[in-house]
């Protein structure tokens, strides 16, 4: 927010409660991890992170709305990876892409779309925070047609 | 010479409600980027071009970042065309000097170069030239600035007054400071004689341009910010006033080149240190990196700007190692543009709401994934299979191990202290060499989300050391010529003086909030007020003893062209 002109503001802030967290400490063999993440704060999404042989199994279901961009009713569900740092050993990023079919009236009309996924975790904790961001075409990088926020809670199962 | 001129900056933000609306407020106040970005344009920014197409004689400047001509090309190209008109007659001049309005004055200059590189294609692309005079988002000002703006052919620094009066204290400011090898004014009015020539002028508008056609109402209030016919007429008023009250109304370049004619060799500029236009309502730049807001309880601006760090470094090195590989790897671009868009100055302040942060946090994450991908791709272009040290220096690469636990920790060689309130905190030291030490404070998660957490480093009073904005070597400012009882600094590549011999240099990827040093005292506090008591945190320093050249190569090193192993 650029100015501080807020008293009205107040009186609109959403009230947002945190859900007490536990922390979390990194284990050599990664777990599977769970949650409900927000998207554009509205909306929702299950995102399920399983540890596999090929990497990562990543799983978003459950969607309340497919933002004119992929089919709500069918989850996305690919191969992804954990990205770590060994110079920041603080965070973990969860990455994966997704192909959806073009959605009809959407940003990116008859060109299929690209999703990606990149979600990070700091410090062990419960909390994940990134983006599912919508590329028109085959290719995941370019100018993308919307970034969908996601945040909330994955911990451990 | 009488020189009497009416000023003004316009300040445009096309990203003031970054990410837009959605779940700011009631359900029926949510718009899309999109729609608050066409509401920027149309009701606040049109308004203005109209009113100067209806005056031919009235200069003005306003201020936009590139990615909002983008938006004006894409779609308003009626307006466009208006601007190209009100520029090409050059009665307006739009002062752009980054693509994002975006916290430069906080990263490594790789971000900005990438930034202004690409502002200048998009302004050269629409056929829009830019002034030669500049003015930041949150009136960011830095002496690092001078050599950037001469490379992008810029040549005025509009230093913020209250930024000047909070640095230097209460003396009238000398109209024109030679600034590097470019110039500076301030945005303060102000009446000098000069041998027998006289200067007066002043500021009819520095302020947010969306507040000026519309009644003060900002694009918070979506129902409410319209043009407002009675505002604009207003501003038309105050400046026919000034105008028959024998003032020029005028852009800053026309006023500086007739001001040069009066003074051929203007005074140096005096010592200044990187801040931000309103110091005293903001906490300086604290208010962007550690310092909380109305809706506090969203914030995060640690997790905002560190993030960030790391996906510039991220950036960083699969840009080196691409051109090493002999990869072409456009992508880069696109994941430097989305980290210039999530840099935007209101993920983390002045009072960023939770959409904002999230803008901040989920561009960053984007960005950093195209990285990582390219890194991949790079690897296998020089067939490297497994792990390998990067160096983001010169992007070469070498199958290697992973890095050793650096070992057993020793007893602090100064006397740090972290403050995690009542989750408790603690602090931990390992020698990484002689005289260079990390510095490890933690808080483990508590109960309450509310939470702050600080750490503190003694040190001795002398010059503040350190490496301003867009510069790449520290230097000395000396304290005693500054006016402030406090100053918070952002650290562009995380170092600071402590004075007797002693470096702190923050780990950006780890820890990215301001440094706060004061006027009698040495010692240097990181706070963030916006950490969420309910989560660990764990912050990362180094401690280096030695000179300047030392500590520079060593925050080199961790934030700038980091050595690492993927």
């Amino acid at each position: 927010m650029t100015r501080a002109r807020l008293p009205l503001l107040l009186l609109l802030a959403p009230l947002v409660a945190f859900a007490c967290a536990d922390s979390a400490t990194t284990n050599p063999v990664r777990p599977t991890y769970q949650g409900t993440l927000a998207v554009d704060i509205r909306g929702a999404v299950d995102v399920t992170l399983s540890p596999s042989d090929q990497g990562l199994d990543v799983t978003l279901a459950g969607w309340q709305d497919g933002y004119a961009l992929f089919d709500p009713a069918k989850p996305l569900t690919a191969k992804g990876r954990t990205e770590t740092f060994a110079e920041s050993t603080s965070w973990e990023v969860y990455t994966a892409k997704f192909a959806a079919l073009p959605a009809s009236g959407g940003a990116c009309g008859d060109k299929p779309v690209s999703l990606a996924l990149s979600l990070a975790r700091r410090d062990g904790n419960p909390r994940v925070q990134g983006s599912l961001t919508a590329y028109c075409g085959g290719v995941a990088s370019g100018v993308p047609a919307r970034v969908l926020r996601l945040t909330g809670d994955a911990p451990r199962l | 010479m009488n020189l009497k001129v009416a000023l003004a900056v316009l300040h445009f933000n096309v990203q003031y409600v970054a990410g837009g609306m959605t779940g700011f407020g009631v359900p029926a106040d949510d718009r899309t980027a999109e729609q608050v970005e066409d509401q920027i344009i149309v009701e606040s920014f049109e308004p203005v071009l109209d009113l100067f197409l209806a005056h031919p004689a009235w200069g003005h400047d306003v201020e936009m970042q590139g990615y909002m001509l983008e938006v004006i090309a894409a779609r308003h190209p009626s307006v466009l065309a208006k601007l190209q008109t009100l520029t090409g007659r050059g009665q307006l001049e739009v002062m752009s000097f980054h693509y994002s309005d975006q916290l430069f004055l906080a990263f490594p200059r790789a971000a900005f170069d990438r930034s202004a590189a690409r502002n200048a294609s998009v302004f050269l692309d629409n056929h829009v030239p830019r002034s030669g005079a500049v003015f930041c988002q949150e009136g960011q000002a830095g002496v690092g600035m001078a050599a950037a703006m001469k490379a992008n052919g810029q040549d005025v620094l509009v230093w913020p007054k209250n930024l000047f009066s909070y640095e230097l204290g209460d003396a009238e400011p000398e109209p024109l400071y030679a600034f590097g090898d470019r110039s500076m004014i301030t945005s303060r009015d102000l009446k000098k004689t000069i041998g027998a020539d006289t200067v007066d002028v002043t500021w009819s508008f520095v302020d947010d341009g969306e507040l000026l056609a519309t009644g003060g109402i900002n694009p918070y209030f979506p129902s409410i910010f319209v043009k407002s016919a009675k505002a604009v007429r207003d501003y038309e008023t105050k400046l026919a006033r000034l105008e028959a009250n024998g003032y020029a109304i005028t852009t800053v370049s026309s006023y500086v080149k007739a001001l040069r004619g009066i003074l051929a060799s203007p005074p140096v500029a005096p010592p200044l240190l990187d801040g931000t236009w309103q110091p005293n309502s903001t906490d300086g730049i604290h208010k962007w990196l550690g310092g909380r807001g109305v809706f506090f309880r969203d914030e995060r601006d640690n997790d905002v700007r560190s993030l960030q760090a790391l996906a510039q470094r991220e950036i960083t090195i699969a840009e080196a190692l691409a051109k090493r590989a002999g990869l072409v790897a456009p992508e880069i671009g696109d994941a430097w543009r989305l980290l210039a868009l999530g840099e935007v100055s209101d993920a983390s302040g002045i009072n960023p709401f939770r959409g904002e942060v999230e803008y901040g946090i989920a561009h960053a994450t984007e960005a950093l994934r195209i990285a990582r991908e390219v890194i991949g791709k790079g690897k296998a272009q020089l067939g490297i299979a497994g792990g390998a040290w990067i160096d983001a220096a010169d992007g070469s690469a070498a199958s290697g191990s992973p890095p050793s636990d650096p070992g057993g920790g020793v007893p602090l060689p100064i006397a740090v202290t972290a403050d995690g309130g009542d989750r408790g905190a603690s602090v931990t030291a390992t020698k990484v060499e002689d005289g260079h030490f990390e510095i490890v404070a933690r808080a483990p998660a508590g109960k309450d989300a509310d939470g702050s957490f600080a750490v503190t480093f003694p040190g001795v009073m002398g010059d503040v050391v350190y490496t301003p904005g867009l510069m790449d070597a520290p230097v000395h400012v000396k304290r005693d010529g500054l006016k402030f009882e406090h100053f918070q600094l952002a650290l562009s590549d995380g170092l600071l003086g402590l004075g007797g011999g002693w470096y702190v240099v923050k780990d950006q990827a780890s820890v990215h909030t301001a440094a706060k040093i004061t006027a009698s005292a040495g010692d240097v506090t990181f706070l963030d007020e916006t950490a969420h008591g309910d989560e660990a945190v764990v912050w990362r320093f180094r401690l280096v003893q030695g000179d300047d050249a030392r500590a520079a190569k060593i925050a080199r090193a961790l934030n700038v062209t980091p050595r690492v192993w993927r």
